[in-house]
This record gives structure tokens, sequence and C-alpha cells, in this order.
């Protein structure tokens, strides 16, 4: 596209990915793309990399909220952690017309770059709120909670006040293993956002990772038990679909769903 | 018997109830309490049926007094039984909700002695988990017809939501499948419900005023106007079951509802009253079921009616063998419900006596619009909201985000598909300022020609969920 005027590139993180835009918004029209490091670089691209600095990310989040409001910067953030292919690029562009025209810049459907950058945000929102449903705890003998997601959007910022609210006086993780990020939760206090969680076990699994299975609590087990043996009792064999049951929840979450374990 | 017989049978039995939602309440956290209200209520899983568990959902004993013919939890019907003590319950809902396998629990109960004595032990389970536990989860407490006002009043204090089940769309239904039963028993808890929820109930059309009787306009009269609002449990004459469809001048359940100020924090039945309706197991037309479905939410504020498939499960001659539940016809039930609750439309345009039964292939709406094509086709650059909700395809997300997009520039056909309008559906009904869509797979142009287009609007319900339609001699089981 417009190669010529250069890409911005980021590493992964969101304010790395605000530096980037605040790059953008301060370079002349047509304004500079906004991409992944991680993605392959075009043949005839310029390439330009910002570094991630916390609070020039913190500046331009609070320049935009002010014109825009807070519910158009939830919007932003949801589009951003959906990590949908493009959103980001999108989504740099919309935080441009954001800064211009106010929260008003996203009722305008008719434009792709909002159009694709709601659709990331509804995905994000509804994988957001699955979760708040298919997180599965297991008391550690410790007496603390563990919960090993597998979520395809980057949904724990998102979550996290729901648990922590919920589950106010319990000592939790919630732990996303693929992108290494946890929600840490200690009774009383508010939660805190980490990355390259490791849970703290003395047993390990082949390989050296820590295993949570080795580490139950006593009576872990029984509980499971009879959760599985409920939801098999719940279901009415002669309306049995199982097609209506996996468009509600994909295969790809059952490997972290108690009930859904092989029976 | 140890803990998971006892679950194993107590959720079995708890099953054919279909309710398991959990929204309406935003009860707050207690600070050192476990758990609060999401207001949108949240699914944690999805049943082998397909069908979302969100709740605990278990009877407290499934031994009864009484004998509904459809019911396998009957008298006389030969199952295992066995009841909970309150405490091995109240430690399965908090094991559960810790482990977020639940957003709550929804407890009923086989009546053992009489209503109020089953009543008397359910609330003190919902005590012991409020009071004791801290716990703010969400909780759907079962109301046993006949219970004193007093008691259905303190079920609701603890409660999130209580909900009493007619299940028979009919009293001589009621009277031949569930004599146990009385309608006075039912909606006498209906009524408490409804006051426990701050909403004075009301009766809709005096019985002794004819659907025809009533002025069909009354310029000027404000909702409920011409209808006399019966007060205060004297002046209700018993039993009430008020099936007819409903006249024209009445309010939508959708304007009635919007009109309602809520408060999902509300310490006493945040999430209101519901019931169901037993589908196909007795007589009656979906122009019953939808009617009386209508009046419940006008009359009690009823917050949902659900529809349940007669699962014929050990044979009783009260009620049909069907082949199976007939989902088909609870499907478009449910779809016509919906339209009740959030389309604004009256239970009269979707079914008259001349027509009591839904359309099998067609969802309610599509059948609606082939009926009324001289409404069409809508502008959906120039119409409202209500008039685009009423396009086959558009639903209340879509309409909005019309409105939304076209604030901007005037919306082409093409355009429409982004913003989730069901083009397949809505290509028949719509103009973008005078240009009409192209029909996918065909070189006609939308300009609805009935025929044509009502094989095109078939949608696969029957497919995926027919097969099994009512057979059943009624008059030779009475
Ligand atoms: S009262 Fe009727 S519906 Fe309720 S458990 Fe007893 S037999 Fe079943």
């Amino acid at each position: 596209m417009n190669g010529a005027e250069g890409t911005i590139v980021y590493h992964g993180s969101f304010p790395g990915f605000l530096c980037a835009c605040a790059e953008a918004l301060n370079s002349r029209e047509p304004a500079p793309r906004v991409l992944d490091a991680r993605v392959e670089p075009t043949l005839f691209e310029a390439r330009f990399q910002v570094a991630r600095d916390d609070e020039r990310a913190a500046a331009l989040w609070d320049r935009i909220s002010n014109r825009a409001g807070s519910q158009a910067m939830v919007t932003v953030l949801e589009a951003f952690l959906s990590g949908m292919p493009g959103a980001d690029a999108s989504l740099a562009t919309v935080l441009r017309k954001l800064w211009r025209k106010g929260a008003k810049a996203l009722d305008d459907l008719s434009d792709g770059d909002v159009l694709a950058v709601e659709k990331a945000a509804l995905r994000a929102r509804q994988e957001g709120h699955k979760f708040c449903g298919l997180v599965r705890f297991s008391k550690l003998s410790d007496g603390s909670w563990y919960a090993p997601v597998e979520p395809s959007c980057d949904v724990l910022p998102l979550i996290a006040e729901h648990f922590s609210t919920r589950f106010s006086s319990m000592r939790f993780a919630i732990h996303d293993l693929a992108r290494g990020s946890a929600i840490i939760h200690e009774a009383g206090r508010p939660c805190s956002l980490v990355e390259g969680f490791h849970l703290d076990a003395a047993t390990t699994q082949d390989g050296g990772r820590p295993d949570p299975e080795a580490e139950l609590s006593r009576g872990e087990k029984e509980i499971r038990a009879l959760w599985s043996l409920y939801f098999r009792a719940i279901a009415i064999e002669p309306r049995r679909n199982r097609r209506l049951q996996m468009s509600h929840m994909p295969r790809k979450y059952w490997s972290r769903l108690t009930e859904m374990g092989p029976d | 018997m140890d803990t998971i017989r006892k679950l194993e049978i107590l959720s079995d039995a708890a099953k054919y109830d279909a309710s398991c939602s959990s929204s309406g309440s935003a009860r707050p956290a207690l600070s050192g309490g476990l758990g609060n209200g999401a207001v949108g209520g949240i699914c944690h899983t999805w049943a082998a049926d397909g069908r979302c568990v969100s709740l605990l959902k278990v009877l407290l004993s499934n031994a009864c007094a009484w004998d509904c013919a459809y019911c396998v939890n009957r008298r006389s019907n030969d199952v295992s039984r066995a009841g909970f003590e309150p405490e091995e319950l109240v430690r399965l809902v908090i094991d559960f909700y810790k482990r977020n396998y639940i957003e709550g629990a929804f407890l009923s109960s086989g009546v053992t002695g009489c209503p109020d004595t089953t009543m008397e032990r359910l609330i003190s389970v919902a005590r012991t988990l409020r009071v004791r536990e801290r716990w703010n989860g969400y909780l759907h407490l079962k109301a046993i017809p006949g219970a004193s006002e007093q008691l259905v009043a303190e079920a609701a204090r603890w409660a999130d939501r209580v909900s009493v089940n007619i299940e028979l769309p009919s009293a001589e239904s009621l009277g031949s499948v569930a004599p146990d039963k009385s309608p006075r028993a039912i909606f006498s808890v209906m009524r408490s419900l409804a006051r426990a929820g701050g909403f004075e109930p009301r009766r809709l059309l005096p019985t002794d005023v004819t659907p025809s009787s009533v002025p069909s306009s009354n310029p000027g009269s404000t909702a409920f106007g011409n209808l006399p609002a019966v007060s205060g449990a004297a002046a209700e004459r018993v039993p009430v079951y008020d099936v007819r469809l409903a006249s024209t001048d009445r309010p939508s359940v959708m304007e009635v509802r919007k009109d309602r100020r809520r408060n999902p924090e509300a310490a006493v039945l945040p999430a209101g009253q519901s019931t169901q309706l037993v589908v196909g197991a007795s007589p009656e037309s979906d122009a019953v079921i939808l009617g009386l479905a209508e009046n419940l939410y006008l009359a009690y504020d009823g917050r949902r009616v659900y529809y349940s498939a007669f699962v014929p499960t050990t044979p009783d001659p009260r009620v049909p063998a069907l082949p199976g539940p007939p989902l088909l016809r609870e499907h478009r039930l449910y779809q016509a419900d919906w339209l009740f609750r959030f389309y604004g439309f009256k239970a009269d345009e979707i079914l008259s006596a001349d027509r009591p039964f839904l359309d099998a292939d067609l969802d309610p709406k599509c059948a609606w619009a082939l009926r009324n094509l001289d409404r069409f086709p809508v502008d959906v650059n120039r119409a409202d909201y209500l008039e685009l909700l009423r396009v086959p395809g558009i639903g209340p997300r879509s309409a909005s985000r019309i409105l939304r997009a076209r604030s901007g520039s005037a919306l082409k056909p093409e355009a429409l598909q982004a913003l989730g309008v069901v083009m397949k559906r809505a290509a028949f009904f719509v103009t973008c300022s005078g240009t009409v869509p192209r029909i996918a797979g065909s070189m006609k142009s939308a300009n609805p020609e009935a025929a044509f287009a009502r094989a095109a609007l078939v949608d696969g319900a029957r497919e995926k969920l027919g097969g099994t339609q009512l057979e059943f001699d009624w008059d030779a089981s009475a």
C-alpha cells in the first residue's frame, strides 16, 4: 500500500502499540501504517521501529480519552486485545479519527477501519464474557486457587475485575498458558496482571514445568467428580444436540474444562 | 446414601425445568463475603443437549405427595427417591461456586408434607447461604403452589428470582393432568411475587367481557385505561385463567417492560418471577399458549415465560405417549415470545382464533411479514427503529447499527450485510432510498412476491428439530 511512506512497527505489547500510534500521529499525511513487528515485512517496505515507553503510551491514552471518553477507550482496548490480524493497523487509523472527531468517529460504520475495529472489539468482548463462565479453579494444597486458561484473545485484562470482585476473599491466579500472563489476586486486595507467570510448585512435570495436578488440595478430585456427574445428569437425553453444544462451546475450550474430560 | 448418588437422583429429577437463566440481578459483593450477581447472566457450560448451564439445579427432595401426570417425580411413578440434608446442599453450592462451575443455584423440591413445610425447608437453605455463608451468588427458588403469602415473601427476600410453574395452559387441563394444583393456588403465589417485587398485579379483562365487546380504539386513553385494574385479593375472582387473545388497544409487552423501572441491585427479587408452560402434554393451541404468556407478562410482571417441550418419561394415561419431545413447536414458541419482548409484537398479531398454530416452516416474524406485505418494502434510510425491527433479517442490534451508520451517509444495499443484517431474509423487504437489493442466487430483485419469498424464507428448523408433531386423540383420552 503506502509502503513508500513507511511502516511503524512495535513489539507486541499494548503500550508499545500506543507509542507507535503516537509516532504515527506526529507524522504527516498520509499516515504511516502501524504493524506488529512479528508480521513478515513485504519486499519494499521501509520499517521504522518504536521503542516501548510506558509514559509516552499513558500520555497518548490520556489525550485521546479526554477527547473521546472512556466508553470509546474500552472499545480501543478490546479491539487491541482481540489479536485479530489487521485489527491493530485499523485501530491505529481509528485512533487518529478519535483524536480528531471524538467518540462519534466510531459511529461511521461505513468506514472499513471503524467496522474492523468494532468487529475485533466485539470478538474480544464476547470471548471475555465467555471466560467469565469458562474459568475453572482448582484448590491447591496451600489453600490458594489456580485456573489455567487458553483463550484466543488476550482476555485477562477484560475479566480481571470481574473475578477479583466476585472472589474478593480468595487468593487466586488465572493463568493464560499461551501468553504466560496471569491475573494474581490476594484476599482483600486489588488484583494485578503479571507477565511471565510461573506457578510456585514443588512438583514438576516432565520438561520441568510445575504440575498443578500434583499440588491439589485433599478432596479436590471428589468435588470435580461431583461436578462432572452433575454435568452429565442435567442433559436431557431425548434432546441430545452435540452440534448446538459445540456452537456455544467450541472444542478448543474443552481441554481446560473439568466436565469435558474423558468420561 | 452418599452425596454423589443423591446428586445424581436430585439433578436428574430437576432437569425438566427449562429455566437456567442467571440474568437480571446485580446483587453487590459483600466485604468478606463470596460472590455477586452479573446483570447480564453468565453461562458456565453447555450440556450435551446444547442448553446453557449456569445454575446448580437440584431438588431438595424428589419425594412428592402430589401426582402431576407430566412429571417424573409424581407420587404414582416408580423412581428412586432421595433428599439432601440442608448442610449437604449448602456445601455443594459453595464448593461449586468457588470453583466457578456455576453462577448460582436453582433450588426446588417435591411437595413433602404440605406446601408450607416444603417452602420452609427451601427457605432455610436459602437463609443459611445468604446469612451464614455470606454468599451473594444468583439464587432462584421455586415456590410451591398454595404456599402462604408470608412464606412467598420470605423466599423473595433471599432469592434473586422466585418462580411458580403453571405448566398446563388452561384450567381444564390443569384439573385433569395436575389434580393437586389449582389455578387459585398458582395464581395467588404469582400475585404475591408480583407484589413482593413492587408491582400491583392487574386483571386485564374482566371475565364477563369478551374481546369483541372491548372497544377497539379508545383515543386519548392511557395504557390499561379502559381495562379495570383489580387490586386486593378480596376482589379477585378465581380461578382466573384468562387465555383469550389480547385486545388490539393493549400495549405491547415490550412497551410495558420499557416503562417498568427496575433496579437490578434491589434487595428483593431483582430478577423477578418466571414461569413455565409445558408444550404438548395437553391440547391447547399455540394461540392459547401465547395469549396466556402475554397476559402473564402484562398482568403479573412476569420476567420470562419458559416453554418446555413435553418429554414423555414413564407412561401415564392422562398425557399422550409422544415419540419424542415436540422441539420444533417449542422452538417456534420461543421465537414468538422473543417477538413480544424485544420486537414490540402483540399476541394477536402473531396468531388469531382462525390461525391457531405457528407455521412450522417459517420463523413467526417472516410469517407475519408475508401476511402484511402492504407494510413493505421498508426504506432503511428513513424507517424508525420500530419499523426496522419488523423487517425479517433485522434485529435490535442491526437496527441500531443502521441508525448509527446512516447518520453519516445514506446506506446502499451492499453496506447492510456488514451491519449485521441477514440479507437472505431482509432483501425481500427493504429498499435503500429506492434502490432494491438483489436476491442472492436469483435474477430477481426483491419485491416480495409471496410464493417466491416464502420458499426462500423457509428455515432449516424442521429438518433439525421436526419429527414430533402431535398426533394424539385428545377426546379419547379425556
Ligand atoms: S408437585 Fe407435581 S410437578 Fe412438582 S414434583 Fe410433585 S408431581 Fe412433580
